[in-house]
């Protein structure tokens, strides 16, 4: 098991989202949906280990996130979440670069990843003139050079146009079957997403609800009212 | 770059307000006069000065992820000038390392006190933009106290103060070239200890704390180096204005580098370089009458600012 989510309630003067438990295994896609200002980015944010929990426990592979180290964090969970930095100057491969040197990153692993991400002829490109969409590959593809069991995506198919958001489909379930990847993500076009999640976490009135299997869009969104 | 700065070097030496040849040129190394009391110390002031201006003014540009943070727009500037204008408006007196000291203990104190106010604003409004505007505002304010102080002072207070104002890179006081140089080290150092945290924190507070950067323990770290590079400036040459600020971008227009570790040696060279340009341009080596430092680095350092506002409409940098 790599994440486990004991009786944790998150939430700043008010707790937003209350005795929620889970569990997710190694290689599974986990789709997080909800409302606007439910409390997905503070759980998300809180399985990163940077929010501060209410209560109960988030365990990174069976250890409390709150006993690992800033640096052993960064070798478990990479992140994915919607800014757009102003990067003056960076080219994509500068990007790419932008991880911990700890993790022994390599040249191959760079190449993997803009292959993967299908971005290899914007390698050079600086970063700035890019599209919303392409700079979110940019994004996956650094997440992936960060060579994490973890990733944690934030809304990383939101300025995605049908043919991204479908390629974005294909890096997921690829990272997850070849490479073993665990993936927590939020969403609210989760609609494509449905056929490659392992679970579905839909988060309504202050409660989250862990669904295994069987997901039928129609159901979720009824949850979601 | 190495070249540029022994050849900014010689250029120094040989501007002169009094005429002096070649061959005196030589002697004049040997002995005393002129030449080590004022020209050298004033030089050596110049590029310590410009290189430390120009790396508080990236560092805060990096710090603020906004390209045109700098310790005079944020106010920082301002805050040691009060405090110094409060020391020197009482009337203590000019010479001696104490008083030395004193003027940059009083520099620093107002750098780090508008610091810690933007810092606190920073942490509540999370648009940078506002944090600028909110820097200028402090600048303007701090501006009226100075100018309130200004009207009660006596007239020969005044005059120090009014010629420290203006900013210059000549007047050496006992112990300021080892104090720049000390800040100067603290500052590199730094840079060269957070190395590629610097790169990370670019991406954004979320992936710079994904990759292992305390964000707390950094923002501080970087508040206090710049905050020391700018008062420690202000105390000794007055409140420059642009060279902070302008000179970042001035290294990016011949030398694109992205990463901050292989930017630093080039930025700090350029700074300096810039710096003994700047005070060979008041000084004037063709005529006799000197300008006044603040009117060179604005006139260098504005058209830069415009420029970078002109590209940044064009290339989709955002604020």
């Amino acid at each position: 098991m790599i994440l486990e989510l004991k009786n944790i309630s998150v939430g700043y003067s008010k707790p937003l989202v209350s005795s929620v438990d889970a569990e997710v295994l190694e290689g599974e896609l986990v789709i997080l949906v909800g409302k606007n200002g439910v409390g997905k980015s503070t759980l998300l944010n809180a399985l990163k280990g940077i929010q501060e929990l209410k209560s109960g426990t988030v365990s990174l592979f069976g250890k409390a996130i709150v006993d690992y180290s800033m640096g052993e964090l960064s070798r478990n969970i990479a992140v994915v979440n919607t800014a757009r930095p102003v990067l003056n100057g960076w080219t994509v491969l500068d990007v790419l670069e932008s991880t911990d040197k700890s993790t022994g990153k390599e040249k191959s692993v760079i190449t993997e990843a803009l292959a993967l991400c299908q971005i290899e002829d914007l390698k050079l490109k600086e970063v700035d003139v890019l599209s919303d969409g392409e700079f979110q590959k940019v994004m996956i593809a650094r997440a992936i050079c960060q060579q994490t069991p973890l990733i944690i995506l934030d809304e990383p198919t939101s300025f995605l146009d049908v043919i991204y958001r479908e390629h974005v489909l294909q890096i997921f379930s690829e990272l997850k079957d070849t490479f073993g990847t665990t993936l927590v993500l939020s969403s609210h076009n989760f609609a494509p997403l449905l056929k490659i999640a392992s679970q579905v976490w839909v988060i309504s009135h202050g409660k989250m609800e862990v669904m295994q299997s069987d997901f039928d869009y129609d159901g979720i969104i009824q949850r979601l009212k | 770059m190495v070249l540029a700065v022994v050849l900014f070097y010689t250029e120094i030496r040989f501007g002169s307000i009094k005429m002096t040849n070649a061959d005196f040129w030589n002697r004049f190394t040997e002995n005393d006069p002129v030449l080590w009391a004022f020209r050298i110390p004033a030089a050596c002031t110049a590029a310590l000065a410009g290189a430390c201006l120009g790396l508080s003014g990236w560092l805060l540009q990096t710090l603020f992820r906004n390209p045109l943070a700098g310790p005079s727009i944020l106010g920082i500037t301002s805050g040691s000038s009060l405090m110094v204008a409060l020391v020197l408006l009482a009337g203590f007196s000019f010479s001696g390392i104490f008083s030395s000291l004193g003027l940059v203990a009083a520099a620093l104190i107002g750098s780090f006190g508008v610091l810690a106010l933007i810092l606190l604003v920073s942490s509540r409004v999370k648009q940078l933009a506002t944090v600028l505007i909110f820097g200028l505002m402090i600048g303007y304010l701090l501006g009226a106290f100075q100018s309130i102080l200004i009207d009660a002072a006596g007239k020969s207070e005044l005059k120090s103060f009014v010629s420290w104002g203006l900013a210059s890179f000549g007047n050496y006081r006992d112990g300021q070239l080892w104090v720049l140089l000390g800040s100067l080290v603290l500052g590199v150092l730094t840079v060269l200890k957070l190395g590629s945290k610097l790169d990370f924190w670019l991406l954004g507070e979320d992936y710079a704390r994904s990759l292992g950067v305390n964000v707390k323990s950094f923002r501080m770290a970087l508040l206090v180096v710049c905050g020391a590079l700018a008062g420690v400036v202000t105390a000794y040459c007055g409140p420059v204005a642009f060279l902070g600020l302008a000179m970042p971008h001035a290294v990016r227009m011949f030398y694109k580098e992205p990463h901050h570790l292989k930017f630093l040696t080039v930025l700090v060279l350029t700074g300096a370089c810039a710096g003994m340009l700047c005070e060979l341009i008041t000084r004037m080596p063709w005529s006799s009458s000197v300008l006044p430092l603040n009117a060179v680095t604005s006139f260098l350092g504005a058209p830069v600012v415009i420029w970078l506002l002109v590209k940044s409409r064009k290339s989709k940098i955002r604020f």
